[in-house]
């Protein structure tokens, strides 16, 4: 009998944001190495905080990730308002998740169309794709720009927003502009529609599997706080996430990997779904029912659709909220410094997002800790693969295999240039 | 003619170029007509404002093997646009690649011109080098020719 052994490396991953690799090792049909390597170099942005004004955290911390600004913004003034203590009127609360929901709808809908769907329709790239659906791609382009024109009114632009302030916003937005925008997300939620329909069509591997769900709940479907759930029961506020949820270096990794009480788990739009679909609005729950609802589901390939799901929730919240807007009093509460420790958190599109914050008299960070989605799913992502792998056989082509692997990888929607600002630095000196 | 100027950058070291030269150029040559926007990468949005316009003039720092603060103009940039491979994501966006997605998706194309400033670092949050400093008068008063360039109508609205 030969021997057959398989070495597949992927040095570097494509339709992924940051740099991140492979290396898969099988003897004799069975995996002897597997490796999800982030080797991107750390970022410190925790480091960049420290002696900075509470004032500018908003603004540093949106530089964290191009896509994603606002969950950054969002949990860390989270953290520092419940320090100070701030009385957010509901008009900012509103807006805050409005401004989140947009960054929801551009994220969620530039990972389908632009990251996922190829791997789905055998194609390498994006461009590739739209050549053949382009109504479909421009159709997702239409949807990401309606987050855009939210992330525009609430934040002056779309990338790295510069409206929140803590406390608030810098500004509120004029009548005239929520009413142009109204009309335009009214005119898309059809098409939002369409959209989840179509990619409920689309074939996905059937792989159950075992994981834990992890997602924030609060009284609505929660984005912009919340109290942090989970499948096997968890139930926490911010301040007590560093008891349950552990960090640790890993040799192949410039991001930390965290887990629960020692076990993988995941956070992200397929977690949300599976804890909180039911607090979903009858338009969404008739939606998901005509789509043949499959969550709660374990079947990590059901993540795509749980975006497209929320993409038309994200839309009909959006609606709703600016439906009732009014101009405030007051665009932003007033500050009294407190020196101590804040804790926040949020639902970046990719999961749970986890700020703390030691500020001193004069309002400077004396220390940050940020807790990205990413660094989170990365022990989720590593058991992914062992498990999936051997699923559809290690005795397949190693193209057949690469390609199962990327789109495994892929469907996390991983953004490796958040979760590569933790690496702590030591220095060992002889002589 | 609809016309967008597009700084191209962040606040870091010299890739703040293309944001400084669009402040300056608008201050001069202030027109209703004009777009002027300053972005940032990922320029995610720019698939869907391609088609609006009838001609882009992009500003951006690069690292295009010259001395620091050394320009080009590319004054007709499609085909260059249209050789250079990528791969889309959706972190990594920029006209490149919303220039080749647009025309995947059979969208109606702007002409494009670039001007491309030499850069020499891009530290975080610190200022533009020394050297593109110095050169600024004469990138400016570089743009601003060509911007206005009546002879050729290049920019005109």
């Amino acid at each position: 009998m030969s021997e057959r052994k398989v070495k597949i490396d992927v040095p570097s991953l494509a339709r992924v944001e940051g740099e991140g690799a492979l290396h898969l090792k099988i003897h004799q049909d069975k995996i002897e190495h597997l490796q999800f390597k982030i080797y991107e170099p750390p970022r410190f942005f925790e480091k960049f905080l420290e002696g900075r004004h509470y004032s500018e955290v908003p603004d540093i911390v949106a530089r964290i990730c191009g896509i994603c600004p606002v969950a950054y913004q969002v949990s860390a003034v989270n953290a520092l308002e419940s320090l100070f203590e701030v009385e957010k009127t509901v008009w900012i609360q509103q807006m805050r998740r409005l401004l989140y929901l947009g960054e929801w709808l551009q994220s969620h809908s530039l990972h389908i169309h632009l990251l996922a769907l190829p791997d789905y329709f055998g194609y390498d790239t994006a461009i590739q794709l739209a050549g053949e659906y382009p109504d479909e791609v421009r159709r997702g382009f239409a949807l990401q720009d309606s987050g855009n024109q939210i992330m525009r009114l609430l934040g002056g632009r779309s990338v790295h927003p510069v409206g929140i302030a803590v406390g608030g916003f810098h500004k509120a937005p004029a009548l005239k502009d929520v009413d142009l925008l109204l009309a335009n997300l009214q005119a898309l939620l059809p098409q939002a529609m369409a959209m989840a329909e179509w990619i409920s069509t689309i074939d996905i591997p059937d792989q159950e599997q075992d994981f834990c769900s992890v997602a924030l709940c609060a009284d609505n479907y929660a984005v912009e706080t919340g109290r942090v759930i989970s499948s096997n029961g968890l139930d926490i506020g911010e301040a007590e996430y560093e008891q349950y949820f552990q960090e640790s270096h890993s040799p192949h990794s410039t991001a930390l990997w965290s887990h629960l009480q020692g076990q993988d788990y995941l956070v992200g739009p397929l977690a949300r779904l599976n804890l909180c679909h039911h607090q979903l609005p009858p338009g969404i729950q008739a939606l998901l029912s005509k789509l043949g609802d499959p969550f709660p589901s374990q079947n990590m390939f059901h993540s795509m659709l749980a975006r497209a799901v929320e993409v038309c929730w994200a839309l009909d919240e959006a609606i709703n909220i600016l439906q009732g807007y009014q101009i405030p009093d007051y665009s932003k509460a007033e500050i009294t410094v407190k020196a101590g420790e804040g804790f926040g958190w949020s639902e970046a599109p990719r999961g749970l997002l986890w700020h703390r914050y030691k500020v001193n008299g004069s309002g400077h960070v004396e220390e940050a800790k940020i807790v990205p989605p990413t660094s989170q799913n990365q022990a989720r992502i590593e058991q992914d693969l062992l498990w999936s792998l051997s699923q559809i056989g290690l005795d397949k082509p190693d193209d057949v295999l690469r390609l199962h692997s990327e789109k495994v990888i892929r469907n996390y929607d991983p953004c490796i240039s958040c979760a590569t600002h933790f690496l702590k630095l030591s220095t060992e000196r002889h002589g | 003619m609809k016309v967008a100027v597009l700084g191209i950058g962040s606040p870091h070291g010299d890739d703040q170029i293309g944001w400084l030269l669009l402040d300056e150029l608008q201050k001069t040559t202030a027109h209703p007509d004009i777009h002027w926007e300053k972005v940032s990468a990922p320029v995610t949005s720019l698939v869907n404002q391609l088609s609006a316009f009838d001609h882009i003039l992009a500003i951006d720092a690069a690292d295009i093997g010259l001395a620091p603060g050394e320009y080009v103009f590319l004054e007709d940039a499609e085909n260059a646009l249209d050789q250079k491979e990528t791969v889309v994501s959706s972190h990594s966006m920029g006209l490149l690649e919303s220039w080749q997605m647009a025309k995947a998706l059979k969208m109606k194309l702007p002409r494009v011109s670039l001007f491309l400033v030499q850069l020499e670092q891009c530290e975080p949050m610190q200022a533009i080098s020394p050297s593109l400093q110095n050169k600024f008068p004469d990138m400016l008063e570089k743009v601003t020719c060509l911007f206005l360039d009546n002879k050729t109508e290049r920019f005109s609205v």
